[in-house]
């Protein structure tokens, strides 16, 4: 059997067998599996009594804007440190072996199929969403394959870019010139439009259908194809679709008969990934996030004594990452993608929904939670439970600065009352302080000692149940007094409440459990 | 200094440390030698507080999980874990304050300077070498002037300076009467200065010996094969049940050269 062939088929096989062996990660994909069923039988209902479905142009936008989003980062990817398409032991075993790189290429490119596969799974989860636009379960794996495909596209795009620009800064100059290019004329017809004083659907109606759209490689044919197969034009459909997979080809192509020798290209973004892979599982987690970019050193010195070191030297980091200190890049494109939602839609409690959504998954970023997966918090001579408050300090200012610039300017934008604001403020704030707490009861009691995706699984389900209570505190307040204000500050009463119990739970987390590790199983 | 009694710590059905019982004096460099698996890091990472375990860990009489007993310890992991966005300066500043450390400035440039890390104070952490990362890290371990220092190879990625430069370091703890206790599977690094070693096996102390009591030619290489090599036992061997598997000698049996 050939090499290639042979492990693929072996690491399939045996990744079948750990599944049986290890019934924990059987149970997860079940769930998952259930889940996704589940979502789909809730699509038939929310299809039977949907009264009208919103006009395909809003997904055809939404899908445009999220594709160009993963364009965007690879194309930016492929000009830093290119794709991690191989992994260390291919790059070991396979890359000094008697085998024709070709073949070694296109074995990358099958083991990327399996990233992008696992990367649109999510798309799946969406079927009650898709149904809101009058797309059934057959379009819903029209939108998987579309989105997959377009993943696939976008990985050996940023290969091609990595071996065509690396240490050619005029040609990342033109890449960076093209890509801009290329969403140029849609920029300006939308600037135009806006201009003209076009209402939402006329103005979202016409950049969908603009012929602007499909110039554009990857997010726009993705965007438009599906927008053909949704109108019933299968030529439409065909020739997007058709000129993805031909773009697809021909980047192969190029590899291929351009760049035989590509060992080296693709050699930085492997280490680099492995690097950082076992950076992680060794504990090491801010260096396994490191950035990229230079930092320049121009102020140095820590602040606070005892466990406020953790916070002197989070704001020293958080300085040292962005000359906004607190309002990291993260933080920036939050504030205005809220701010840019606040004024579209002109109401703060939609917006104060999304962003909550947002929190859930963006408390991690916080550099307290870090600290517990190194050493030094545990060390220091200082009570547990004031490390553990002094080290999350950072995220919670940050929140309430976040919160203050998004519910303030968005607020006025939105032409809410100040009590409103100063409400939202508090509602975002305290949801962050009870997602630390979340996270701590967490650590302190599975130690982190299961999978990544068990732990998010496991996380997701305690952010619900403890959510509930709240929320049905709150509708109880809207029924009894018929004001959204007491529903909020029910809510807000709630999150306090339950994230300090969240935090008594987990007082022994640096004395009771174990140091958690990163655990990146495949 | 630092005393170990009876600690178990068990990952799932796997027993990592099987009632291992340890000391190690003031003014003394302990070994703990023992192959790959043996359970030697899980021993020190439950004596430096950072796992759960069963039975007691003390440190000059503290409960190790204290905040005296954290104050007079220190902890050189195997992997050294810098802060990127830190300079070399500033992890000394952290510890210095977080540890509320008076005048350790003199101090923190002489280890700076013993470690060549001098000219390197204002790099951040996520610019150099493992290598340097080590050296920053026992810097760091060093610079609150602990009565007992706990190192997990420590020479493991240090040039030839940084390897002399760190015995040479030990060595002045020890005099300094500073409890050492080093794990390490480079026999050579220790031979000349150990006063006790333990050598671990199967999660087991399989053998105490006391320099003093060696007999007379015997070297620590020739006791660690003689207790390694024989009933040789592998991790695997320590999954469920609860006990340790047949290969591990149990306390009674551990051989002894103790004075």
């Amino acid at each position: 059997m050939d090499v290639l062939a042979y492990i693929l088929l072996t690491s399939f096989k045996n990744s079948l067998r750990k599944l049986v062996r290890k019934p924990g990660k059987l149970v997860l994909y079940l769930i998952v599996l259930g889940a996704m069923v589940a979502v789909l039988v809730l699509s038939l209902f929310t299809k039977a009594n949907l009264e009208e479905v919103i006009p395909l142009p809003f997904f055809t936008g939404i899908m445009f804007l999220f594709v160009a989003f993963f364009l965007c980062v690879s194309v930016i990817q492929g000009l830093s440190s290119g794709s991690a398409i191989f992994e260390m032991q291919d790059v070991n075993l396979l890359f000094t072996a008697p085998v024709d790189s070709r073949k070694i290429l296109l074995y990358g490119i099958v083991r990327i199929l399996k990233t992008a596969f696992f990367a649109s799974f999510f798309i799946l989860f969406n079927s009650n969403t898709l149904v809101l636009f009058g797309i059934d379960v057959s379009g819903l794996f029209l939108v998987f394959v579309a989105f997959l495909l377009s993943v696939l596209v976008d990985t050996i795009a940023t290969l091609v870019i990595y071996c065509t620009t690396n240490g050619r800064p005029a040609r990342k100059r033109a890449v960076r010139v093209l890509l801009l290019m290329m969403f140029l004329p849609l920029a300006v017809q939308a600037f135009i439009l806006y201009g003209q004083g076009t209402d939402m659907m006329a103005f979202i109606g016409a950049l969908t259908a603009s012929p602007y759209l499909g110039f554009i490689p990857v997010a726009g044919w993705t965007a438009a194809g599906l927008s053909a197969a949704f109108s019933g034009d299968g030529g439409g459909c065909l020739l997007y679709f058709g000129l993805d997979v031909l773009l697809g080809l021909a980047l192969t192509a190029f590899i291929l008969f351009t760049n035989p020798d590509y060992y080296e290209d693709v050699l930085v973004a492997t280490e680099t990934a492995y690097e950082r892979t076992r950076a992680a599982a060794e504990g090491n987690i801010s260096y396994a996030e490191r950035p990229s970019r230079s930092v320049r050193v121009a102020h140095t010195g820590i602040t606070g004594l005892g466990a406020r070191a953790f916070l002197g030297k989070h704001l020293r980091e958080d300085f040292r990452q962005s000359r906004l200190g607190l309002l990291g890049t993260a933080s920036l494109i939050v504030v205005a993608c809220a701010l840019m939602a606040a004024f579209f839609i002109r109401d703060l409690a939609i917006v104060i929904q999304i962003l909550m959504w947002a929190q859930i998954f963006l408390i991690g970023t916080g550099r307290g939670l870090k600290e517990l997966y190194s050493h030094y918090i545990y060390l220091v001579p200082e009570p547990p439970f004031t490390k553990v408050v002094w080290s999350n300090l950072e995220i919670t200012l940050r929140t309430l600065v976040e919160g203050v610039l998004i519910f303030g300017l968005g607020g006025l934008l939105a032409q809410a009352d100040a009590l409103t604001m100063v409400l939202c403020i508090a509602i975002y704030t305290l949801f962050a302080f009870l997602l630390l707490g979340a996270n701590y009861v967490i650590i302190r009691f599975t130690g982190a000692n299961v999978t990544a995706g068990i732990l998010i699984l496991v996380y997701m389900v305690e952010v619900l149940l403890l959510m509930a209570p709240g929320l049905a505190l709150g509708f109880g307040a809207l029924a009894l007094t018929g004001s959204g204000f007491m529903f909020g500050l029910v809510l807000a009463v709630w999150e306090l409440v339950a994230g300090a119990a969240c935090f008594a739970l987990s007082r022994g987390v640096l004395h009771n459990c174990d140091m958690p590790v990163i655990r990146l199983e495949k | 200094m630092i005393t170990v009694n009876e600690v178990s710590k068990r990952y799932g059905s796997f027993l990592a440390n099987d009632k291992v019982s340890v000391t190690a004096a003031a003014g003394e460099l302990t070994v703990l030698l023992g192959p790959n698996g043996a359970g030697k890091s899980t021993l020190i990472k439950s004596i430096c507080g950072l796992l759960r375990f069963t039975g007691e860990v003390s440190i000059d009489g503290l409960d190790n999980r204290s905040t005296e007993a954290k104050r007079i310890l220190g902890y050189v992991p195997e992997m050294p874990v810098l802060y990127p966005l830190l300079t070399v300066g500033e992890h000394l500043e952290f510890i210095a304050r977080a540890y509320r450390l008076d005048d350790w400035r003199p101090r923190a440039d002489e280890l700076l300077r013993r470690f060549e890390l001098a000219d390197k104070k204002a790099k951040l952490g996520r610019e150099l070498s493992k290598g340097m990362q080590q050296k920053v890290s026992v810097c760091c371990a060093l610079l609150p002037q602990p009565k007992a220092v706990v190192l997990d190879e420590p020479l493991v990625g240090l040039d030839p300076h940084g390897i002399r430069e760190l015995k040479a370091m030990m060595a002045d703890l020890r005099r300094d009467g500073c409890a050492l206790l080093v794990s390490t599977h480079i026999i050579d690094s220790v031979e000349d200065d150990w006063d006790a070693t333990y050598i671990m096996s199967g999660g087991k102390v399989a053998a105490k010996c006391r320099r003093e009591a060696m007999p007379f030619g015997k070297t620590l290489e020739d006791v660690y094969f003689s207790i390694t090599e024989v009933g040789a036992d592998t991790p695997s061997n320590r999954h469920s049940g609860g006990t340790a598997g047949s290969g591990s000698p149990s306390e009674e049996e551990a051989q002894t050269w103790m004075s």
